[in-house]
């Protein structure tokens, strides 16, 4: 009987858990779709110069609507989680700190694409563009990443266990030695005429996948 | 290192998120040390032994006895 209710539970907790992954799909492509319009609609019109009623009415409608499919994907993970698993105090808070993280990732990248679009209104609008931006843009952004990210790099590593700190370590280890070779081998290829001139930024990107690749594995391997 | 968390917990008929949240760590981090992927550190191995009321050797063990 009593490995039947197990049985039925864990069949339960998994139908549960398939709807709580379609949700979450379902409202992130969304949230895609509907962000992808505001930035689209913004781009077109600061373009053109041109804000006429109707179109802003859209833009915000799609902006709002992209809102809402934010908060419906985090609802839905928040109430996942809270019927599937509940967690200690710290562990919450360190979760809630990775969502923060995000969040603030998130209007960083807004910022860029709103600073880019300010300098160029006919480049194509993106967050990873090495393009010009405001001088004010980038003081608010250096201040950020100085200040605001590494209090909150901080207050994580306080709540984190003792795995995923060592799931963390071993991504880092990984990315600085990703790091140093890429970097390397990209300096002396280009000034063996191999390659194009090192970019920081994709050294950045590839050190940073490297780093995450290795502790996410490491930390649900 | 070998453990009896598995045997441990399923006697008092705990899920590895039981677990996790009666030593605030996480339901992953419970799987890890369970499957010997990581040795706990001795704070951690001393809740652990303090939850089920027994010592650490009794809890873990290095295979050399």
């Amino acid at each position: 009987m009593m490995a039947m209710n197990k049985s039925e539970g864990a069949e339960q907790r998994e139908v549960s858990m398939v709807g709580t992954v379609l949700r979450v799909l379902g409202g992130s492509l969304g949230t895609l779709f509907c962000a992808g319009a505001t930035a689209g609609l913004v781009a077109s019109m600061t373009r053109k110069g041109e804000f006429p009623a109707l179109g802003l009415t859209i833009t915000v409608g799609f902006a709002l609507l992209a809102i809402l499919g934010s908060w419906y994907v985090v609802n839905t993970l928040m109430q996942g989680r809270n019927q599937n698993e509940v967690v200690g105090p710290k562990v919450k808070r360190s979760r809630a700190m990775m969502v923060l993280s995000g969040v603030i990732g998130g209007a960083i990248g807004l910022v860029l694409v709103i600073g880019q679009i300010q300098i160029d209104r006919t480049a194509p609008p993106s967050a990873l563009a090495n393009g010009p931006i405001p001088m004010w843009t980038a003081i608010f952004l250096i201040v950020v990443i100085l200040t605001l990210v590494p209090w909150l790099t901080w207050q994580w590593h306080r709540s984190v266990d003792e795995h995923e700190s060592e799931a963390y370590r071993d991504g880092t280890v990984a990315g600085i030695y990703a790091y140093s070779a890429l970097s390397i081998c990209w300096w002396l290829g280009w000034r063996g005429g191999l390659f194009v001139a090192p970019d920081g930024m994709a050294i950045f990107f590839a050190t940073y996948a490297v780093w995450s690749v290795v502790w996410l594995w490491r930390r649900y391997r | 290192m070998n453990n009896r968390l598995k045997v441990l917990r399923a006697e008092r008929n705990w899920s590895q998120a039981d677990l996790a949240l009666r030593l605030d760590v996480s339901r992953q981090a419970v799987n890890a040390v369970e499957t010997g992927k990581h040795d706990p550190s001795l704070p951690l191995a001393f809740r652990i032994a303090r939850l089920f009321k027994l010592s650490i050797e009794e809890i873990f063990h290095d295979g050399h006895e």
